[in-house]
């Protein structure tokens, strides 16, 4: 195989991983798009508070896989609160409202997280048993990153069991559409949106998690991949969940190899593919529905 | 007294769509509410299931102050409703429609549920539950079809279904006539006649001649004020309905 064939499946590889963290916090997005029509500005914050809770737990226990384990639960909490009690009080009022206070709580998490944290860079290493790299018949390759991926795909998959195969997930589909019928049929809708709210930003949370040991952890690293996973989520098709995967691969492989040709247009590549595809197809890849 | 309002209103700014309204429906009964569109039917029925709170008054069901009771609440304590526009679900089956009843969850505070991941074809009880109301409402044989390939008159049956699933005292029908053919309007009379045996029913409607064959007490509305009662001959003879709306439609 020729250096350049090498080089382009080791940086499709990357950009797959990466569009893998993409879609995980895009997942979230678009699930809390679909049924709460709330566009979540917040939600990098929490992929950033994902990255500074295990970080904080490795600093006591010095274990990543305990670490992984945490970030989920403790974020679902925060979730909980954040719509219990800041998001509850807006519904069935002006958009507008919720879109400035999650703006508000964004803002707000990163100068907490300044003050808590600090505002240095902090090195994350991943775990020894997952520091090496295996050879994948044409380049060696990162053992953490296939192992992010493969966390990713299983996420995928399980979150779309949820959707599609649960009692849970088929009340969420059903409030999507009907949330009037839903509410007929005994069901508290308000629990409903805690719960998927929850389970959106525990997925922020895990992808920050999961995303710190290739990238420095610091207060504003939730910012930019905010606005990448909204190009995906736009690509895909608000509210759509295959549509948030699909789509964040797309932006992830879109970056990763201009990142090879041009690297000065990594980033304005993707904000270009955008624009033309919303010209030509503005409802995304899957139309709007979860 | 199976429900009653006590002055209650709705206000949207400066307009009173439902005004100091004082009902009451006996156990048992089959009773509707009729008026002109714009009259505040609907919006006295959302009031009654909880979908809009009344800016004054309250609401009693068998007794008890219900005015601050969200809609889930309610459908526990025995309130079913059905709605103006059929409110199924049409990308489900329609076995999977009743299902969604027959779960009812309470997500997240039934736990147990979530933990267990429930899979909807091991859920054994529910499952038996939907059956026989399928069998109930005559749709059994259409077990597997997608809701949305069935005709109006089904699709309406199959909200029912959806809503005796969770074992109602009170049912609120909001317009369940409307769109349907003159055969499935037949149909559909005798079926709420038949139901009416085990359900206090209440029924908002805009034909006349449905409700005043089917009652045994109907209101009138308008501009959102309760301005007659009574058995369908009493509200027939009433001067100031037949004037304003009924007119030679009676």
């Amino acid at each position: 195989m020729t250096d350049f064939l090498i080089l382009l499946f080791g940086q499709l590889m990357n950009g797959f991983v990466f569009g893998m963290i993409l879609a995980l916090i895009a997942m979230g997005l678009s699930i809390i798009f679909g049924l709460m029509d709330i566009i979540n500005f917040a939600h990098g914050a929490y992929y950033t508070i994902g990255a500074y809770v295990a970080l904080t737990v490795m600093g006591f226990v010095d274990n990543f896989w305990i670490a992984l384990i945490v970030v989920p639960p403790a974020l679902m909490i925060i979730g909980f609160f954040v719509e219990f009690v800041f998001l509850r009080p807006l519904y069935g009022k002006n958009p507008v409202f919720s879109l400035l206070l999650n703006f508000g709580v964004m803002l707000g998490i990163v100068q907490v997280i300044r003050l808590v944290w600090g505002v240095a860079y902090r090195p994350f290493s991943p775990p020894d048993a997952l520091s090496g790299s295996v050879y994948l018949g044409f380049s060696h390759f990162s053992v953490y990153r296939i192992f992010v991926v493969s966390v990713c795909i299983g996420l995928a998959i399980l979150v779309w069991l949820l959707l599609k195969k649960t009692s849970v997930g088929m009340t969420v589909r059903a409030a999507v559409d009907k949330r009037d019928m839903v509410k007929a049929l005994g069901i508290n809708v308000s629990a409903v949106f805690t719960l998927v709210f929850g389970i959106g930003v525990a997925l922020a949370g895990l992808a920050g998690a999961l995303a710190a040991p290739f990238i420095a952890v610091f207060p504003e690293m939730g910012l930019q991949i905010l606005i990448e996973s909204f190009v995906g989520v736009v690509i895909g098709g608000l509210g759509s969940f295959r549509g948030a995967i699909v789509a964040g691969i797309i932006v992830g492989e879109i970056m990763a190899l201009t990142t090879l040709w041009y690297p000065e247009m990594s980033q304005v590549a993707v904000y270009v593919f955008m624009a033309v595809f919303l010209l030509t197809r503005p409802q995304g890849l899957f139309g709007s529905k979860i | 007294m199976m429900i009653k309002t006590e002055n209650a209103t709705i206000a949207f700014g400066g307009l009173k769509a439902v005004n100091r309204v004082n009902f009451e429906l006996e156990e048992g009964m089959l009773a509707s509410v009729i008026g002109p569109n714009g009259a505040g039917k609907t919006t006295f029925f959302n009031l009654l299931s909880g979908h809009y709170p009344p800016t004054e008054g309250r609401v009693f069901y068998q007794g008890e102050d219900i005015t601050e009771l969200p809609t889930h609440d309610r459908v526990m304590k025995g309130m079913g409703r059905t709605f103006q526009i059929t409110n199924i679900f049409p990308e489900l089956s329609v076995f999977d429609n009743i299902m969604i009843a027959a779960q009812r969850l309470n997500v997240p505070f039934q736990m147990s549920r979530l933990m267990t991941f429930m899979f909807l074809s091991k859920d054994r009880k529910s499952e038996e539950i939907a059956n026989n109301i399928l069998e109930e409402i005559g749709l059994a044989d259409q077990r597997d079809v997608m809701a949305d390939t069935l005709s109006h008159g089904l699709k309406q049956r199959l909200e029912i279904g959806m809503v005796l699933t969770l074992n109602p005292k009170l049912l609120l029908l909001d317009e369940t006539f409307a769109g349907l053919s003159a055969g499935e309007t037949k149909q559909q009379i005798e079926y709420v006649r038949k139901i009416s045996e085990k359900y206090t029913i209440l029924i908002v409607e805009h034909k006349m001649d449905v409700v005043m064959d089917l009652s045994e007490r109907v209101s009138v509305m308008h501009q959102g004020e309760l301005i007659a009662e009574g058995t369908p001959e009493e509200v027939r003879a009433d001067d100031f309905v037949q004037k304003v709306y009924l007119r030679e439609e009676i």
